[in-house]
């Protein structure tokens, strides 16, 4: 059985010649939260971003349920069944809320957009009372709730978000991370990048260890959660008790 | 000459700015750079106009009379609207053949200097092409017509404008609300604003941003061809005529708040006014001279412009 | 022979013009090479060199503003001076902005001198325009000689300012200007000096135009608001674009090269049509320039405008 993200031996850069990322390989299943962890530098970031289209590959391979999605322009992605979500920046500060939401829902038939706006507004209730709100004045747990329903209101497959708890309160955090098992559930796979190690191994399945921009270690989230080697590898960043 | 007439034949100047400004904001908002031959696509404008109005009086016999008491006739209006397809074409064929490869590589700086090299190669083609001597439309020459009651008038003097006049207010309007609905409720103007804040993010939301783009020059290149029309026929079709026009562009745009719609607009409006006041003040000849006077103030005291909100 | 005498006098007018563009060609190189100040109004600069010296080292003419009659050393001075002042206006509003609107307000600058030019009649003469003598002239007799005698001179100050302009270059205010340019957060940690800098280097390069606009006055004896067209603006640039920015041997180089084909297209053009299409060969002659240039800038970035990397703003 393959796997629905199925990426081999990538390699990806802002710059020819300069990868930051250089031949990583990881795997998303059906209906699994995976993460993605590693230090500072790692090239977590560009390695999602490559797998969105956002950054070029210049080798390897990204498959999303066996169709060969390498190069395959940004824009195209979401009607393929694949969202991402950025850490930063990611609503249209000058859009409303409801306006984001019907933007998303553009590339869907006419017919079901109106639904898939109401679907998205209904998952987030706080959304909802602010639907005619400037996206920029929300507030920050606000801001990244619009942006995951964004990412699901064209109800892909698998949903890339990038440091979904950046900035956010430990309340806020645990609310985020409860929502995104909601949406596994709904039977959306989700591929993670996260800082926040110890939340994000309390929710996910399994997880990769990038470091200089290739998969370290892998595994289901409890090896990982024992290996002391990830702790060892977050030095200076989160103390390997707390990832342990 | 009383004051509400001044200002009267500053909203029209006013107007034919803001069609201007309203698409060098445009394309400043979406491709982020100042783009020198924006007047020459309204000097195109008015000569792709020329060329169809000969066509379609001679070829399709269309009445070269005006409609009601206007110098517009139903052939000036054909000829106006296929200027419009022409000039949009002409943006679009601009940023494919020169814009978009040098936007893959450099900075906004070389696309400024390439626009610069693009503005005076268009301008003298029309020179080529067309050769130096200003034209007209039509040689009818309209009767201005007082439009206060006797009463008004009796206090803040008479306004007096030529049906042509009227009809270019009128059609500004009409244009101006078309696009402001178009860029808040449809979804393609939706995401032209997307695009004009974070065009990585419009993507990831399914945006195709060349798609965006197209339309923009599009947009762009049809108001620069109404702007041409009603300059040709308040004033005349001459080579220079873009030119002449870009320094009011860019400060009318400059003014409202460089990328914001509805700044260049009223961006446009005032600076229409500025100039005709500026002209019954100092004459003619130093007309650009207000919109640099207006530029430099804008950029001294508020250079986000009245109505920008970024940087 | 006399074929030959002919020949080697056109060169030397062809050379003096030239080195003529070379100067103001050095005095952009320094604002876009070195500092990467976007100027647009280089004719209007040029312009208010040229109308200084006018009215400076002219002869008094009744209803006339100027007519000092000064000797040229001190007219040139004034010159670069006055067009100090000029850019002064434009640099201290707009050189902490976006680059965007140096480029727009030096555009809106040399359009308003163009409209000083064509209009002040007091001042510049209007259409038609203002003499002045050429220096020692008549002391040198022969205009031939002279013409030899003014490249000289003009050699004389090209390599002046070469010599200068690289000095300045190795110095630390040299190197602060090229790190304005290579680095906007670095520029921006600068602050106000940045500004400052910038606003040093726009004076002092577009002094160095006036001092073109001054040379070309003198040579030529007779301006006209004809003569600083936004075709002049193209042509420095389009000089130092192919001769490589930043690099001052590429600026003079480019002046030269640029100027023998627009002279050579210009008399191909001549040639090829009828007398009654002058005038529109030479808009023909400005479309085909643009058009090279265009390609140039597509099919050869890299080394000619210095290019620099960018990666996305965003995300």
């Amino acid at each position: 059985m393959s796997a629905l993200l199925d990426v081999a031996g990538l390699e990806a850069g802002y710059e020819p010649g300069l990868p930051i990322v250089r031949g990583a390989s990881l795997t998303v299943g059906e209906r699994e939260i995976v993460v993605l962890l590693g230090p500072n530098g790692a090239g977590k970031s560009t390695l999602i971003k490559a797998i969105a289209g956002l950054v070029p590959a210049s080798g390897g391979s990204v498959r999303l349920d066996g169709r060969d999605i390498t190069g395959v322009r940004a824009d195209r992605l979401p009607g393929m069944g694949l969202a991402f979500v950025p850490q930063t920046e990611n609503v249209f500060g000058t859009l409303t809320v409801r306006e984001n939401l019907e933007l998303a829902a553009a590339i869907l038939p006419r017919s079901r957009r109106a639904e898939a706006v109401a679907r998205a507004l209904a998952l987030f209730p706080d959304l909802a009372a602010q639907a005619g709100l400037r996206a920029r004045r929300l507030s920050g747990g606000q801001r990244q709730m619009l942006a995951t329903a964004r990412g699901l209101i064209v109800a892909p497959r698998l949903i890339l978000l990038d440091e979904p708890s950046a900035g956010l309160s430990p309340k806020l955090v645990d609310d985020v991370f409860r929502q995104l098992v909601r949406v596994r559930d709904s039977g959306v796979s989700i591929l993670l990048v996260e800082q926040n190690v110890r939340a994000a191994l309390a929710i996910a399945d399994r997880g990769y260890v990038l470091v200089d921009g290739r998969e370290r270690l892998s595994g289901r989230r409890d090896e990982l959660e024992g290996n002391p080697a990830v702790g060892a590898l977050f030095l200076g960043g989160v103390p390997a008790g707390e990832a342990a | 000459m009383p004051l509400v007439q001044v200002l009267a034949d500053g909203l029209v100047v006013g107007a034919m700015i803001a069609l201007g400004a309203v698409g060098l904001t445009l394309v400043y908002a979406i491709l982020r750079f100042a783009n020198f031959a924006h007047g020459e696509l309204i000097a195109w404008g008015g000569y792709f106009a020329l060329s169809l109005l000969t066509l379609a009086t001679g070829w399709l016999g269309l009445e070269a009379g005006g409609i009601g008491g206007l110098s517009i006739g139903w052939a000036l209006l054909a000829a106006l609207a296929g200027a419009m397809v022409l000039t949009a074409a002409l943006g679009i064929g601009l940023d494919a053949l020169l814009f978009r490869s040098l936007r893959r590589r450099g900075g906004a700086i070389t696309l400024i200097i390439a626009s610069f090299g693009a503005a005076l190669a268009l301008r003298n083609l029309i020179a080529f092409l067309y050769g130096p001597t200003p034209t007209y439309y039509s040689r009818a020459i309209p009767m201005a017509l007082p439009l206060l009651p006797e009463e008004v008038a009796a206090v803040t003097g008479q306004i007096r404008m030529t049906p042509d006049q009227l009809f270019i207010l009128g059609l500004t309007a009409v244009l101006v609300v078309a696009l402001h609905l178009f860029l808040s409720r449809s979804t393609l103007g939706r995401a032209m604003r997307a695009t004009a804040e974070n065009p990585d993010l419009a993507r990831l939301f399914g945006i195709d941003t060349r798609v965006v783009i197209r339309w923009t020059w599009a947009i762009g290149g049809m108001l620069a061809a109404v702007a041409g029309v009603c300059f040709g026929l308040t004033a005349q079709v001459r080579p220079q005529m873009g030119f002449d026009l870009l320094l009011p562009l860019f400060a009318a745009a400059i003014l409202g708040g460089i990328g914001s719609f509805h700044g260049a607009v009223a961006g446009g409006l005032i600076l229409g006014v500025a100039e005709s006041i500026g002209v019954h003040l100092i004459g003619a000849e130093y007309r650009q001279a207000v919109a640099f006077v207006v530029l430099i103030a804008v950029l001294i005291a508020r250079p986000a412009g009245l109505f920008g909100e970024r940087d | 022979m006399a074929d030959l005498l002919g020949i080697g006098a056109y060169l030397v007018f062809f050379l003096v013009v030239a080195l003529n563009y070379a100067v103001a060609c050095l005095g952009l190189n320094l604002q876009w090479g070195y500092t990467g100040l976007f100027n647009v109004g280089v004719a209007g600069f040029f312009a208010v060199g040229a109308y200084t010296t006018a009215i400076l080292a002219g002869p008094d003419y009744p209803g006339q503003f100027g007519g000092f009659g000064l000797p040229f050393p001190l007219a040139w001075a004034g010159a670069m001076a006055m067009t100090g002042l000029v850019a002064l206006v434009v640099a201290v509003p707009t050189l902490r902005l976006r680059h965007d609107y140096l480029a727009i307000a030096t555009f809106g600058i040399a359009v308003v001198i163009q409209l000083v030019a064509q209009n002040a009649q007091w001042l510049t003469g209007g259409a038609f325009g203002l003499n002045l003598p050429r220096p020692l002239f008549d002391a040198v007799g022969d205009p031939v000689l002279w013409n030899l005698l003014y490249l000289a001179l003009s050699v004389l100050v090209v390599a002046v300012l070469y010599v200068g302009l690289e000095t300045l270059a190795q110095s630390p205010w040299g190197r602060v200007l090229r790190a304005i340019r290579e680095d906007e957060a670095a520029a921006r940690s600068l602050g106000k000096s940045a500004a400052l800098f910038r606003i040093q280097a726009f004076v002092l390069g577009s002094m160095i135009m006036g001092l073109a606009g001054a040379m070309y006055a003198s040579f030529v004896g007779f301006i006209s608001a004809q003569d600083f067209l936004p075709i002049l603006t193209f042509q420095v640039w389009t000089m130092l674009i192919v001769g490589g920015s930043g690099n001052n041997r590429g600026a003079i180089l480019g002046a030269i090269v640029v100027w023998a084909l627009w002279t050579l297209s210009g008399r191909v053009m001549g040639l090829l049509l009828p007398a009654e299409m002058q005038a529109r060969g030479a808009a023909l002659q400005i479309v085909l320039i643009g058009v090279v240039l265009a390609l140039l800038l597509v099919f050869r970035p890299g080394g000619i405008l210095g290019e620099r990397r960018q990666v996305s703003r965003h995300l």
